[in-house]
Protein backbone atom coordinates (compact mmCIF):
# COMPACT_ATOMS: atom_id res chain seq x y z
CA UNK A 1 0.00 0.00 0.00
CA UNK A 2 3.07 2.25 0.14
CA UNK A 3 2.70 2.54 -3.71
CA UNK A 4 -0.19 4.91 -2.68
CA UNK A 5 1.51 6.87 -0.09
CA UNK A 6 2.51 8.86 -2.86
CA UNK A 7 0.43 12.55 -3.19
CA UNK A 8 -2.20 11.81 -6.24
CA UNK A 9 -1.38 8.67 -7.53
CA UNK A 10 -4.53 6.66 -6.03
CA UNK A 11 -6.63 9.51 -7.20
CA UNK A 12 -4.66 9.03 -10.62
CA UNK A 13 -5.77 5.17 -10.53
CA UNK A 14 -8.72 5.74 -9.13
CA UNK A 15 -9.92 8.28 -11.31
CA UNK A 16 -8.72 6.53 -14.19
CA UNK A 17 -10.81 3.29 -13.10
CA UNK A 18 -13.54 5.45 -12.43
CA UNK A 19 -13.57 7.03 -15.88
CA UNK A 20 -12.96 3.91 -17.92
CA UNK A 21 -16.26 1.60 -16.22
CA UNK A 22 -18.41 4.83 -16.45
CA UNK A 23 -17.35 4.67 -20.12
CA UNK A 24 -18.49 1.36 -20.61
CA UNK A 25 -21.38 1.70 -18.77
CA UNK A 26 -22.88 4.48 -20.72
CA UNK A 27 -21.38 2.34 -23.89
CA UNK A 28 -23.25 -0.04 -22.73
CA UNK A 29 -26.44 1.31 -22.08
CA UNK A 30 -26.76 3.33 -25.48
CA UNK A 31 -24.30 1.49 -27.74
CA UNK A 32 -23.46 -1.87 -27.49
CA UNK A 33 -26.02 -4.21 -29.12
CA UNK A 34 -26.66 -7.44 -26.99
CA UNK A 35 -29.46 -9.78 -29.36
CA UNK A 36 -31.71 -11.83 -27.38
CA UNK A 37 -33.65 -13.96 -28.92
CA UNK A 38 -34.33 -14.49 -32.49
CA UNK A 39 -37.60 -13.55 -34.18
CA UNK A 40 -40.17 -14.84 -36.25
CA UNK A 41 -40.76 -12.45 -39.04
CA UNK A 42 -44.55 -11.14 -39.00
CA UNK A 43 -45.45 -12.11 -42.44
CA UNK A 44 -44.50 -15.82 -41.42
CA UNK A 45 -46.92 -15.82 -38.83
CA UNK A 46 -50.15 -14.27 -40.60
CA UNK A 47 -52.73 -16.38 -42.08
CA UNK A 48 -52.47 -15.09 -45.45
CA UNK A 49 -48.86 -13.17 -46.10
CA UNK A 50 -50.08 -12.70 -49.58
CA UNK A 51 -52.76 -10.36 -49.39
CA UNK A 52 -50.66 -8.14 -46.68
CA UNK A 53 -49.06 -5.26 -49.25
CA UNK A 54 -50.39 -6.65 -52.04
CA UNK A 55 -50.43 -3.12 -53.87
CA UNK A 56 -51.06 -3.85 -56.92
CA UNK A 57 -54.67 -3.42 -56.96
CA UNK A 58 -54.45 -0.62 -54.30
CA UNK A 59 -55.42 3.29 -55.02
CA UNK A 60 -52.79 5.29 -53.39
CA UNK A 61 -52.63 9.11 -53.02
CA UNK A 62 -50.51 11.31 -51.48
CA UNK A 63 -52.77 11.13 -48.41
CA UNK A 64 -54.80 7.95 -48.90
CA UNK A 65 -53.99 4.36 -50.01
CA UNK A 66 -56.89 1.54 -50.41
CA UNK A 67 -56.79 -1.92 -51.45
CA UNK A 68 -60.01 -4.30 -50.56
CA UNK A 69 -58.01 -5.18 -47.03
CA UNK A 70 -56.64 -1.76 -46.01
CA UNK A 71 -58.04 1.81 -45.77
CA UNK A 72 -55.76 4.24 -44.53
CA UNK A 73 -56.10 7.92 -44.80
CA UNK A 74 -53.70 10.72 -43.44
CA UNK A 75 -54.84 13.62 -42.27
CA UNK A 76 -52.80 17.01 -41.28
CA UNK A 77 -54.28 19.10 -38.68
CA UNK A 78 -52.94 22.52 -36.82
CA UNK A 79 -53.96 22.92 -33.16
CA UNK A 80 -52.71 23.58 -29.59
CA UNK A 81 -50.22 25.17 -31.80
CA UNK A 82 -48.55 21.93 -32.76
CA UNK A 83 -48.60 20.03 -36.23
CA UNK A 84 -50.75 17.00 -35.98
CA UNK A 85 -50.80 14.16 -38.22
CA UNK A 86 -53.45 11.54 -38.07
CA UNK A 87 -54.29 8.16 -39.57
CA UNK A 88 -57.45 6.65 -39.99
CA UNK A 89 -57.00 3.32 -40.44
CA UNK A 90 -59.54 0.37 -41.25
CA UNK A 91 -58.45 -3.51 -41.56
CA UNK A 92 -60.45 -6.61 -43.00
CA UNK A 93 -58.61 -8.76 -40.87
CA UNK A 94 -57.01 -8.33 -37.41
CA UNK A 95 -53.64 -9.56 -39.00
CA UNK A 96 -52.75 -6.44 -40.86
CA UNK A 97 -51.63 -5.14 -37.77
CA UNK A 98 -48.24 -5.58 -36.69
CA UNK A 99 -45.36 -5.27 -35.40
CA UNK A 100 -41.56 -5.61 -36.27
CA UNK A 101 -38.34 -5.42 -34.15
CA UNK A 102 -35.52 -3.68 -35.97
CA UNK A 103 -32.92 -5.76 -38.01
CA UNK A 104 -35.39 -8.83 -36.92
CA UNK A 105 -34.14 -9.30 -34.38
CA UNK A 106 -34.85 -8.78 -30.45
CA UNK A 107 -32.24 -7.28 -27.98
CA UNK A 108 -31.24 -4.00 -26.19
CA UNK A 109 -29.74 -1.08 -28.74
CA UNK A 110 -30.99 -2.91 -31.56
CA UNK A 111 -31.91 -0.07 -33.83
CA UNK A 112 -33.33 1.07 -37.37
CA UNK A 113 -35.35 3.72 -38.57
CA UNK A 114 -38.90 3.45 -38.35
CA UNK A 115 -38.35 3.86 -42.51
CA UNK A 116 -35.73 1.50 -42.91
CA UNK A 117 -38.16 -1.18 -40.81
CA UNK A 118 -41.29 0.02 -42.86
CA UNK A 119 -39.33 -0.89 -46.30
CA UNK A 120 -37.95 -4.35 -44.76
CA UNK A 121 -41.30 -5.27 -43.84
CA UNK A 122 -43.29 -4.23 -46.92
CA UNK A 123 -45.28 -1.81 -44.78
CA UNK A 124 -47.80 0.88 -46.28
CA UNK A 125 -48.03 2.84 -43.12
CA UNK A 126 -45.95 2.68 -39.42
CA UNK A 127 -44.74 4.63 -36.58
CA UNK A 128 -42.30 4.22 -34.00
CA UNK A 129 -43.39 1.32 -30.93
CA UNK A 130 -42.27 1.74 -27.35
CA UNK A 131 -38.97 1.50 -28.11
CA UNK A 132 -38.26 -1.10 -25.73
CA UNK A 133 -34.61 -2.38 -26.31
CA UNK A 134 -33.49 1.46 -24.25
CA UNK A 135 -34.66 -0.57 -21.04
CA UNK A 136 -34.65 -3.87 -19.26
CA UNK A 137 -38.02 -3.82 -18.13
CA UNK A 138 -41.90 -3.65 -19.27
CA UNK A 139 -43.43 -6.71 -20.97
CA UNK A 140 -42.52 -7.62 -24.92
CA UNK A 141 -44.69 -9.43 -26.35
CA UNK A 142 -44.85 -8.80 -30.47
CA UNK A 143 -46.85 -11.40 -32.89
CA UNK A 144 -47.44 -13.59 -30.28
CA UNK A 145 -44.08 -14.50 -29.29
CA UNK A 146 -42.83 -13.40 -25.88
CA UNK A 147 -39.86 -11.70 -25.26
CA UNK A 148 -39.68 -10.39 -22.39
CA UNK A 149 -41.34 -11.15 -19.04
CA UNK A 150 -39.89 -8.47 -16.83
CA UNK A 151 -42.17 -6.03 -14.89
CA UNK A 152 -41.75 -2.22 -15.08
CA UNK A 153 -44.78 -1.40 -13.49
CA UNK A 154 -46.12 0.21 -16.45
CA UNK A 155 -49.43 0.44 -17.91
CA UNK A 156 -49.06 -1.94 -21.63
CA UNK A 157 -51.19 -1.80 -24.20
CA UNK A 158 -52.68 -5.48 -25.16
CA UNK A 159 -53.89 -5.80 -28.83
CA UNK A 160 -55.41 -9.76 -28.78
CA UNK A 161 -55.43 -11.66 -32.03
CA UNK A 162 -58.84 -10.12 -32.98
CA UNK A 163 -57.00 -7.11 -33.44
CA UNK A 164 -58.74 -5.29 -29.98
CA UNK A 165 -56.93 -2.92 -27.79
CA UNK A 166 -57.07 -3.45 -23.88
CA UNK A 167 -54.96 -1.61 -21.14
CA UNK A 168 -53.59 -3.55 -18.28
CA UNK A 169 -50.93 -2.71 -15.86
CA UNK A 170 -48.03 -4.93 -15.61
CA UNK A 171 -47.98 -5.40 -11.31
CA UNK A 172 -51.35 -7.19 -12.00
CA UNK A 173 -50.98 -9.48 -14.44
CA UNK A 174 -47.36 -11.69 -15.54
CA UNK A 175 -46.32 -11.20 -19.24
CA UNK A 176 -47.25 -15.66 -19.46
CA UNK A 177 -50.90 -14.62 -18.44
CA UNK A 178 -51.19 -12.26 -21.16
CA UNK A 179 -49.95 -14.55 -23.94
CA UNK A 180 -52.24 -17.66 -22.29
CA UNK A 181 -55.17 -15.04 -22.71
CA UNK A 182 -54.63 -14.68 -26.27
CA UNK A 183 -51.99 -11.38 -26.33
CA UNK A 184 -50.70 -11.03 -30.09
CA UNK A 185 -49.15 -7.31 -29.20
CA UNK A 186 -48.26 -5.93 -26.02
CA UNK A 187 -46.35 -2.09 -26.13
CA UNK A 188 -44.72 -1.10 -22.72
CA UNK A 189 -44.52 2.80 -22.65
CA UNK A 190 -47.97 4.17 -22.11
CA UNK A 191 -49.71 5.98 -20.04
CA UNK A 192 -52.84 5.04 -21.03
CA UNK A 193 -54.84 7.69 -22.27
CA UNK A 194 -57.92 6.47 -23.08
CA UNK A 195 -60.11 3.47 -21.83
CA UNK A 196 -63.40 2.78 -22.21
CA UNK A 197 -64.48 5.90 -24.15
CA UNK A 198 -63.00 8.00 -21.08
CA UNK A 199 -59.84 10.08 -20.89
CA UNK A 200 -57.22 8.65 -17.85
CA UNK A 201 -55.28 11.25 -18.17
CA UNK A 202 -55.06 14.86 -16.70
CA UNK A 203 -53.13 18.16 -16.91
CA UNK A 204 -50.36 17.00 -14.76
CA UNK A 205 -49.73 13.80 -16.34
CA UNK A 206 -46.10 13.07 -18.06
CA UNK A 207 -44.05 10.02 -18.98
CA UNK A 208 -41.95 10.08 -16.05
CA UNK A 209 -40.80 13.91 -15.68
CA UNK A 210 -40.72 14.93 -19.19
CA UNK A 211 -41.68 18.44 -20.44
CA UNK A 212 -45.50 19.05 -21.18
CA UNK A 213 -45.51 19.29 -24.70
CA UNK A 214 -43.62 16.91 -26.62
CA UNK A 215 -43.62 15.36 -30.14
CA UNK A 216 -45.89 12.46 -29.56
CA UNK A 217 -46.72 9.09 -31.25
CA UNK A 218 -49.80 7.11 -29.78
CA UNK A 219 -52.37 4.44 -31.07
CA UNK A 220 -55.95 4.04 -30.59
CA UNK A 221 -58.77 1.76 -31.60
CA UNK A 222 -62.04 3.56 -32.80
CA UNK A 223 -64.32 0.25 -33.17
CA UNK A 224 -63.55 -3.58 -34.80
CA UNK A 225 -60.71 -3.21 -37.15
CA UNK A 226 -60.96 0.53 -37.13
CA UNK A 227 -57.95 2.57 -35.67
CA UNK A 228 -56.54 6.45 -35.01
CA UNK A 229 -52.82 7.00 -35.32
CA UNK A 230 -51.64 9.90 -34.17
CA UNK A 231 -48.70 11.82 -34.45
CA UNK A 232 -47.47 15.08 -33.46
CA UNK A 233 -44.39 17.50 -34.17
CA UNK A 234 -42.61 19.18 -31.24
CA UNK A 235 -39.82 21.22 -29.85
CA UNK A 236 -39.78 23.28 -32.67
CA UNK A 237 -40.93 27.15 -33.35
CA UNK A 238 -43.48 26.07 -35.43
CA UNK A 239 -44.76 23.43 -33.77
CA UNK A 240 -44.98 23.25 -29.96
CA UNK A 241 -45.85 19.73 -29.19
CA UNK A 242 -48.64 17.98 -27.63
CA UNK A 243 -49.33 17.25 -23.61
CA UNK A 244 -51.04 14.07 -23.11
CA UNK A 245 -54.38 15.30 -22.08
CA UNK A 246 -54.22 17.71 -25.34
CA UNK A 247 -53.55 13.82 -26.91
CA UNK A 248 -55.81 12.04 -25.02
CA UNK A 249 -58.78 14.90 -26.12
CA UNK A 250 -57.78 14.66 -29.43
CA UNK A 251 -58.08 10.96 -29.91
CA UNK A 252 -61.45 11.34 -28.02
CA UNK A 253 -62.54 13.54 -30.20
CA UNK A 254 -61.92 10.64 -32.82
CA UNK A 255 -63.88 8.56 -31.28
CA UNK A 256 -61.74 6.28 -29.85
CA UNK A 257 -62.39 3.92 -26.95
CA UNK A 258 -58.83 3.00 -26.14
CA UNK A 259 -55.47 4.69 -26.93
CA UNK A 260 -52.41 4.78 -25.99
CA UNK A 261 -48.90 6.42 -25.97
CA UNK A 262 -45.78 5.20 -27.43
CA UNK A 263 -42.24 6.41 -27.49
CA UNK A 264 -42.41 10.22 -28.58
CA UNK A 265 -39.71 12.79 -28.65
CA UNK A 266 -37.19 12.49 -30.81
CA UNK A 267 -38.45 8.56 -31.84
CA UNK A 268 -41.68 10.00 -33.40
CA UNK A 269 -42.04 9.50 -36.58
CA UNK A 270 -45.01 8.21 -39.45
CA UNK A 271 -44.23 6.68 -42.42
CA UNK A 272 -46.35 6.60 -45.74
CA UNK A 273 -45.78 4.60 -48.90
CA UNK A 274 -42.57 5.49 -48.37
CA UNK A 275 -41.79 8.98 -46.90
CA UNK A 276 -42.04 10.14 -43.84
CA UNK A 277 -44.66 12.46 -43.05
CA UNK A 278 -43.93 14.34 -40.02
CA UNK A 279 -40.97 16.08 -39.27
CA UNK A 280 -39.26 14.25 -36.38
CA UNK A 281 -36.76 16.02 -34.32
CA UNK A 282 -34.58 15.72 -30.76
CA UNK A 283 -34.59 19.75 -30.90
CA UNK A 284 -31.38 20.21 -31.49
CA UNK A 285 -31.39 18.37 -35.30
CA UNK A 286 -34.13 17.23 -37.87
CA UNK A 287 -33.75 13.36 -38.57
CA UNK A 288 -35.19 9.79 -37.64
CA UNK A 289 -34.12 8.49 -34.32
CA UNK A 290 -33.25 4.87 -34.77
CA UNK A 291 -35.67 3.17 -32.80
CA UNK A 292 -36.59 -0.78 -31.96
CA UNK A 293 -39.48 -1.80 -33.22
CA UNK A 294 -42.37 -0.52 -35.22
CA UNK A 295 -46.59 -0.81 -35.45
CA UNK A 296 -47.18 -1.23 -39.07
CA UNK A 297 -50.22 -1.64 -41.24
CA UNK B 1 -6.04 27.80 22.87
CA UNK B 2 -9.80 29.02 21.66
CA UNK B 3 -10.70 27.29 18.57
CA UNK B 4 -10.77 30.12 16.48
CA UNK B 5 -7.05 30.84 17.19
CA UNK B 6 -5.40 27.74 16.90
CA UNK B 7 -3.56 26.55 14.20
CA UNK B 8 -5.87 24.34 11.61
CA UNK B 9 -5.27 21.92 8.73
CA UNK B 10 -4.40 23.03 5.32
CA UNK B 11 -5.26 19.95 4.10
CA UNK B 12 -8.64 20.24 5.51
CA UNK B 13 -9.44 23.63 4.56
CA UNK B 14 -8.13 23.00 0.68
CA UNK B 15 -10.27 19.26 0.72
CA UNK B 16 -13.04 21.45 1.92
CA UNK B 17 -12.78 23.98 -1.11
CA UNK B 18 -12.30 21.33 -3.56
CA UNK B 19 -15.19 19.90 -2.07
CA UNK B 20 -17.19 22.91 -2.46
CA UNK B 21 -16.46 23.38 -6.16
CA UNK B 22 -17.01 19.94 -6.98
CA UNK B 23 -20.87 20.58 -5.41
CA UNK B 24 -20.91 24.03 -7.99
CA UNK B 25 -19.53 22.02 -10.71
CA UNK B 26 -22.35 19.73 -9.97
CA UNK B 27 -25.04 21.85 -9.55
CA UNK B 28 -23.78 23.68 -13.10
CA UNK B 29 -23.65 20.39 -14.75
CA UNK B 30 -26.99 19.46 -13.60
CA UNK B 31 -28.70 23.16 -15.06
CA UNK B 32 -26.53 22.94 -18.58
CA UNK B 33 -27.85 19.23 -19.06
CA UNK B 34 -31.25 20.82 -18.24
CA UNK B 35 -31.10 23.29 -20.94
CA UNK B 36 -30.39 19.45 -23.67
CA UNK B 37 -33.06 17.69 -21.99
CA UNK B 38 -36.57 19.14 -23.20
CA UNK B 39 -37.72 19.89 -19.65
CA UNK B 40 -36.65 16.43 -18.42
CA UNK B 41 -35.01 16.43 -15.38
CA UNK B 42 -33.45 13.58 -13.16
CA UNK B 43 -33.87 14.05 -9.11
CA UNK B 44 -30.07 11.45 -8.96
CA UNK B 45 -28.47 14.29 -11.24
CA UNK B 46 -30.12 17.41 -9.57
CA UNK B 47 -29.24 16.10 -5.83
CA UNK B 48 -25.60 14.68 -6.57
CA UNK B 49 -24.03 18.01 -5.49
CA UNK B 50 -25.22 16.99 -1.93
CA UNK B 51 -22.97 13.74 -1.49
CA UNK B 52 -19.74 16.27 -2.49
CA UNK B 53 -21.43 19.54 -0.24
CA UNK B 54 -22.20 17.09 2.95
CA UNK B 55 -20.01 14.09 2.70
CA UNK B 56 -17.00 16.49 1.40
CA UNK B 57 -16.80 19.98 2.15
CA UNK B 58 -19.21 19.90 5.38
CA UNK B 59 -16.94 17.18 6.45
CA UNK B 60 -13.60 18.54 5.98
CA UNK B 61 -14.67 22.30 7.02
CA UNK B 62 -15.31 20.30 10.33
CA UNK B 63 -12.27 18.56 10.73
CA UNK B 64 -10.76 22.34 9.58
CA UNK B 65 -12.38 23.74 12.51
CA UNK B 66 -12.61 20.82 15.22
CA UNK B 67 -9.87 18.11 13.72
CA UNK B 68 -6.06 17.51 14.37
CA UNK B 69 -4.15 20.42 14.02
CA UNK B 70 -1.83 18.68 12.17
CA UNK B 71 -1.75 18.04 8.20
CA UNK B 72 -2.50 14.48 9.06
CA UNK B 73 -6.19 14.98 9.36
CA UNK B 74 -6.85 11.15 8.27
CA UNK B 75 -4.19 9.54 10.21
CA UNK B 76 -3.60 7.79 6.98
CA UNK B 77 -3.53 8.77 3.26
CA UNK B 78 -4.89 5.63 2.52
CA UNK B 79 -8.24 5.92 4.50
CA UNK B 80 -8.22 9.60 3.42
CA UNK B 81 -8.33 8.45 -0.24
CA UNK B 82 -10.84 5.47 0.00
CA UNK B 83 -12.89 8.24 1.66
CA UNK B 84 -12.77 10.32 -1.40
CA UNK B 85 -12.78 7.83 -3.45
CA UNK B 86 -16.18 6.53 -2.11
CA UNK B 87 -17.61 10.44 -2.11
CA UNK B 88 -16.60 10.29 -6.24
CA UNK B 89 -17.91 7.19 -6.76
CA UNK B 90 -21.61 7.79 -4.96
CA UNK B 91 -21.82 10.86 -6.78
CA UNK B 92 -20.28 9.65 -10.36
CA UNK B 93 -22.97 6.98 -9.94
CA UNK B 94 -25.84 9.45 -9.00
CA UNK B 95 -24.23 11.80 -12.04
CA UNK B 96 -24.95 8.96 -14.68
CA UNK B 97 -28.25 7.63 -13.05
CA UNK B 98 -29.36 11.16 -14.05
CA UNK B 99 -27.89 10.85 -17.45
CA UNK B 100 -29.80 7.76 -18.37
CA UNK B 101 -33.08 8.47 -16.33
CA UNK B 102 -33.32 11.48 -18.64
CA UNK B 103 -32.94 9.65 -21.55
CA UNK B 104 -35.69 7.04 -20.30
CA UNK B 105 -33.10 3.89 -20.09
CA UNK B 106 -31.48 2.16 -17.31
CA UNK B 107 -28.56 0.29 -16.49
CA UNK B 108 -27.71 -2.65 -13.91
CA UNK B 109 -24.12 -1.26 -12.95
CA UNK B 110 -25.59 1.71 -11.28
CA UNK B 111 -25.69 -0.43 -8.16
CA UNK B 112 -21.83 -1.17 -8.72
CA UNK B 113 -21.41 2.73 -7.93
CA UNK B 114 -23.34 2.40 -4.93
CA UNK B 115 -21.90 -0.93 -3.59
CA UNK B 116 -18.30 0.84 -4.55
CA UNK B 117 -19.00 4.17 -2.92
CA UNK B 118 -20.33 2.70 0.60
CA UNK B 119 -17.85 0.13 1.09
CA UNK B 120 -14.98 3.07 0.19
CA UNK B 121 -16.54 6.10 2.46
CA UNK B 122 -16.97 2.92 5.26
CA UNK B 123 -13.56 1.75 5.08
CA UNK B 124 -12.66 5.49 5.48
CA UNK B 125 -14.67 6.07 8.31
CA UNK B 126 -14.15 3.06 10.65
CA UNK B 127 -10.37 3.15 9.42
CA UNK B 128 -10.57 7.19 10.69
CA UNK B 129 -12.39 6.36 13.87
CA UNK B 130 -9.98 3.60 14.38
CA UNK B 131 -7.33 5.19 14.40
CA UNK B 132 -8.40 8.16 15.83
CA UNK B 133 -9.09 6.19 18.68
CA UNK B 134 -5.54 4.77 18.63
CA UNK B 135 -4.12 8.32 18.52
CA UNK B 136 -6.34 9.33 21.31
CA UNK B 137 -5.06 6.31 23.44
CA UNK B 138 -1.68 7.07 22.88
CA UNK B 139 -1.62 10.71 23.78
CA UNK B 140 -1.13 12.20 20.23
Amino acid sequence: MRLFDKPFRWAIVFGLTLAVFSAFVLLDAFVIPRVGTAVIPAAAADADPSVAGDTADAVITATSYTDENVSITIDTVYVYDTMVYVADIRVSDASYLKTALAKGLYGRNIKETTSDMAEDNEAIFAVNGDYYGFRDDGYVIRNGVLYRAVSGGNEDLVIDSEGNFTIIDESEVSAQALLSAGAWQVLSFGPALVNGGEITVSADSEVDKSASSNPRTAIGQVSALHYIVIVSDGRSDESEGLSLLELAELFENYGCAVAYNLDGGGSATMWFNGEVVNVPTNGRSYGERKVSDIVYF
Amino acid sequence: MSISSRPRSRRAKRTMIAYLVISVLSILIDRIYAQFGHGVYSAPMSLAFLYSLLGGALVFMLLWLFGPEDEDIWHSRLLFNLYNSGIAALMTGSLLKGVLDIAGTSSPYIIVYRLVGWLLLGIGILGFLGTAGKHTQYGR
